[in-house]
């Protein structure tokens, strides 16, 4: 399969505002089922990549592709296919749950009513109450809801756990997971909760400054970055560990007393005893890395470099 | 068409409540008539009074409102993406939307006025009664006034959403936008104004009022198309498109009047003539193909084919071009700007004429305009000033103001130091005991002179001079009752009594006789008498529906236009048929079939040049088509003059 022909292809997409950049030269490419985790902070440039990838909004630059379709000119056939939550729930607030499924089951094909209904009644969305009087959990169960009854092919979830409270996320996540491997469906999702969807994303992307820092499958990227302690005897023994860990490119490195501790994004075994060679008789402790380590180590302080 | 359908039925049910208010305000007409200070009005009239108080604040403010936020809203807070999230097309967003806004706004309208319209009398005819717009609207427009009304507002109210909120910098197109569109739309209407072609103006405004139409709604489908999102993309693709459309529409707009206000004397495809006097030029004005109600006036020389543009004509009081009794001058007004004119001049007796301006305008309230037998005066009559002018640029050299209760009405100059005035009194109201007096203004003295006094309401004497004796005469209808008599201005003496009569015309025939023409049904004839008033002679003419007396072709040798309707159906054909009459004996034969005379009695611009014996105007015939014909007296055969081509 070539890189065109996978479901979802961004490629060298570039977003203004006015002289600002929000997106720049972003390319990525999710494969059909995979589920992408595309990470950052806020203002990173997500939704403007995912608004254009829906076709909502004009890339300056670059293009992006929904199922072979390109998205901003075939946005309508590509939503026919497509499942797209939002980051803020843009339902109708006059309109009730009962309501949205009576249109959505006119405009959109495959359109289950009964996948529909069964949902909001597990999770509890109120059916005749207009959208606009639903809480925030409720509107975002409402939206996803609407998605996925159409059973889409290509799923775009935009900080879909935003404002939820930790039980109502883990219930999403979880509920998402289960729906989807069901189905087979292709997941793009932006979240903030890393420790929620870093069991369910089979790869990820992190963008910082409208520019992706990383794009690699999740196993690969958590074998990859590893902490590393160090506890010198002396100070002497300590600035010789911070000069030969320079070889490594640490991404974060903190020294409390004589005691380092560092984060390397590439921290094979061979590379590691190199090190603890060219710094003399050092006890070193390597740790794997959760995905939200990962993430701020990257992203904390805005300086860090792509790997 | 699903998804459309799905849309305006969803968007309609969105908004329900408004459905809920309009039919809690329809019932304030039903309990109005309750109230205590409703006083002994009829209920059905205070019910209507107050309905159509709230359906004209309560349709145009949700028209507002839905305008501003059916899209505009959706896009300021975020909501806007749920539609593109679904598989609608751009154009199924937007008129979905539309539709459904524009169908509520109907609805409220109509929800508010039912109870009204089941109470009143006759429900039936309550829409189809007429209404105050009536003389001002198309007959087709005013029950559509209303759904226009929030159709346009809903539109425009949606625009104005998209810009405000957006407030980008195409801001500046927006303004540059409205005042191209808005000076190329007054600059291609405003010439037609208030009076020089009605129709076009009319025309005109509607094609601006429908291209803004089309323009917003053609620049919300584009925007809901290319700005999707983005507030600002959005008023960008709203901007290009609305001001492209309208920019574009005014401009050939301005282009199509512009060729409308070029149409030249070769473009006329139907020519009536306007003033006449000695000589070869006349004054005409005309129709051409697509110009509808633009008349174009010329100055023409019909022996020589000279001409001069005179600028188009009013449709009414306005077009008047006034010869100079030696056919050496003439004198116009020119529309400028609204209800004013500019008084233009041009010397006919130049190789080439050209109008020169005279420096003077004159208000809607002028009467009348004269010209003296020289062309070195002229005089014009506004309200109650009479003022006379003489030079290039005119200056006044005399002025009177003309006494209450006087209502001046006509001048002529008897000579060029001698203004004659007609003015009337309406004692009693219209058809109240009225007088009409003639004055004459003595500009070497700067003062009225003699007045006569004449017992009549009516305006329209008819003024003739003797040519060989000088002797003036009138004819003066008396009262209501059409009894018309000849008298002698000078003294106002009667000098025939016509009876009463239908239409009638009196002139001298330059030998002191006295030329009166009856337009009498089964009794059309002409008498001829003596300057006492004694009848000489009495010649029957043929029967026709309208019968005229047309100048003289040669001496004792009277043109007379007949009349008759033709043809049937809606369309009002006429028969025109042109005979001389031989005054000495009494017999009459036909000139042409097909044509009439275009000397006409009524034309009190035509001076009395034009009636001398053989002048060109009393040779030239009008033909049905509209055409102009120059008939030699020698031979009667017939030469075409104006169009030249054709």
């Amino acid at each position: 399969m070539t890189t065109t022909d996978q479901p979802l292809v961004v490629d060298r997409l570039t977003v203004r505002y006015g002289k600002v950049t929000a997106v720049d030269d972003v390319s990525f490419t999710v494969g059909p089922g995979e589920v992408y985790a595309l990470l950052g902070r806020n203002g990173a440039g997500k939704s403007s990549a995912i608004s254009c990838l829906v076709g909502q909004r004009r890339a300056a630059a670059g293009e992006c592709r929904l199922l072979g379709m390109d998205s901003w000119r075939l946005r309508r056939r590509a939503m026919e296919r497509v499942g797209v939550v939002p980051e803020s729930p843009d339902l109708p607030p006059g309109t009730s749950a009962v309501e949205l499924g009576r249109f959505l089951g006119r405009v959109r094909r495959g359109w289950s009513a009964a996948d529909f209904g069964g949902r909001l009644e597990r999770v509890g969305v109120p059916p005749r109450l207009p959208a606009g009087r639903l809480s925030k959990g409720q509107r975002r169960q409402l939206a996803l809801a609407a998605v996925l009854a159409a059973a889409p092919e290509v799923l775009i979830l935009d900080d879909p756990t935003l404002g939820l409270d930790a039980v109502v996320r883990r219930e999403l996540l979880s509920e998402l997971v289960g729906e989807l491997a069901d189905r087979g469906t292709t997941v793009l999702i932006t979240t903030h909760d890393l420790t929620g969807i870093e069991g369910i994303a089979d790869r990820v992307g992190i963008m910082r400054r409208g520019r992706v820092l990383l794009d690699e499958p999740m196993t690969e990227l958590k074998s990859r970055f590893r902490r590393l302690r160090f506890m010198p005897a002396d100070g002497a023994t300590a600035d010789r560990v911070e000069r030969a860990l320079a070889s490594l490119e640490p991404l974060v490195t903190r020294r409390v007393g004589s005691q380092i501790d560092a984060v390397v994004g590439r921290a094979d075994r061979d590379g590691i005893a190199a090190l603890g060679e060219t710094a003399g008789r050092v006890e070193i402790e390597v740790e794997p890395l959760a995905l939200e380590e990962i993430f701020v180590a990257l992203c904390g302080d805005e300086g860090g470099g792509a790997s | 068409m699903r998804a459309f359908l799905a849309l305006v039925r969803h968007e309609i049910r969105e908004r329900r409540a408004l459905l809920a208010a309009a039919a809690v305000a329809s019932l304030l007409p039903v309990v109005a008539p309750l109230l205590p200070s409703t006083g002994s009005n009829p209920a059905e009239d205070i019910r209507e009074a107050v309905m159509w108080v709230i359906v004209g604040g309560l349709a145009p403010l949700f028209a507002l409102l839905l305008g501003v936020s059916f899209i505009g809203r959706d896009l300021a807070e975020g909501r806007i993406g749920f539609y593109y999230a679904q598989p609608l097309t751009a154009p199924t967003i937007w008129f979905g939307k539309l539709t459904a806004v524009v169908l509520l706004v109907w609805a409220v309208e109509a929800i508010v006025m039912l109870p009204t319209i089941l109470l009143a009398p006759d429900p039936v005819s309550f829409l189809g009664r007429p209404s105050a717009l009536d003389p001002y609207l198309p007959e087709w427009l005013a029950p559509a006034l209303l759904p226009l009304a929030g159709l346009v507002i809903v539109l425009v109210a949606h625009a104005a959403g998209i810009v405000w909120r957006a407030r980008s910098a195409w801001l500046v197109v927006d303004l540059v936008g409205l005042l191209v569109a808005a000076a190329l739309a007054w600059l291609a209407i405003s010439p037609f104004l208030p009076l020089v072609a009605p129709d076009i103006a009319i025309g005109a405004a509607w094609w601006v009022f429908g291209w803004c139409l089309v323009g917003l709604v053609a620049a919300g489908a584009v925007q809901v198309a290319a700005g999707r999102v983005d507030p600002q993309r959005c008023h960008r693709a709203l901007s290009t498109t609305l001001w492209t459309i309208l920019v574009v529409s005014t401009g050939a707009l301005l282009a199509w009047t512009a060729w409308v206000r070029s149409t030249d004397l070769d473009d006329l495809d139907s020519v009536d003539v306007l003033a006449m006097g000695r000589g070869d030029w006349i004054a005409v004005w005309g129709t051409a193909a697509g110009r509808f109600d633009y008349h174009p006036r010329f100055l023409v020389n019909i022996d020589d084919g000279r001409s001069v543009p005179l600028g188009p004509g009013t449709g009414w009081a306005g077009s008047e071009v006034w010869l100079a009794d030696d056919g050496r001058t003439a004198v116009w007004l020119k529309p400028d700007g609204f209800l004013s004119w500019t008084i233009l001049s041009a010397d006919l007796a130049a190789e080439h004429p050209v109008p020169r301006s005279t420096g003077l305008t004159i208000g809607m309230d002028w009467e009348d305009v004269a010209i003296a037998p020289d062309g070195a005066r002229f005089a014009t009559l506004e309200g109650r000033m009479l003022a006379v002018y003489e030079g290039l640029p005119a200056e006044q050299i005399a002025a009177t103001h003309i006494p209450e209760p006087l209502n001046p009405i006509q001048i002529t100059f008897d000579d060029p130091d001698t203004v004659r005035v007609l003015a009337s009194s309406r004692e009693g109201g219209p058809t109240g005991p009225g007088r009409s007096w003639l004055m004459w203004f003595d500009l070497a003295g700067r003062r009225l002179t003699d007045r006569v006094e004449i017992p009549s309401p009516w305006r329209w004497g008819r003024y003739g001079r003797d040519g060989r004796t000088d002797h003036p005469l009138t004819t003066i209808a008396v009262g209501g009752d059409r009894h018309v008599a000849i008298r002698d201005p000078a003294t106002g003496e009667v000098v025939r009594d016509l009876g009463v009569t239908g239409f009638w015309s009196v002139r001298l025939l330059g030998d002191g006789r006295i030329l009166v023409l009856f337009d009498h049904d089964g009794d059309d004839r002409l008498e001829i008498l003596l300057t006492t008033g004694e009848l000489a002679a009495t010649i029957d003419l043929p029967e026709a529906d309208q019968v005229f007396d047309a100048g003289m072709i040669a001496p004792e040798r009277l043109l007379v236009g007949l009349v008759d309707p033709s043809g049937g159906g809606e369309e009002r054909l006429e028969h025109l048929r042109t005979i001389v009459v031989d005054l000495r004996s009494g017999s009459w034969s036909l000139v042409s079939d097909g044509h009439l005379p275009a000397l006409r009695r009524w034309l009190a611009w035509t001076n009395s040049g034009a009636w001398e014996v053989g002048s060109t105007a009393s040779r030239l015939l009008r033909a049905e088509n509209g055409s102009l014909v120059l008939l030699d007296p020698a031979t009667g055969e017939l030469r075409r003059a104006l169009p030249a081509s054709g």
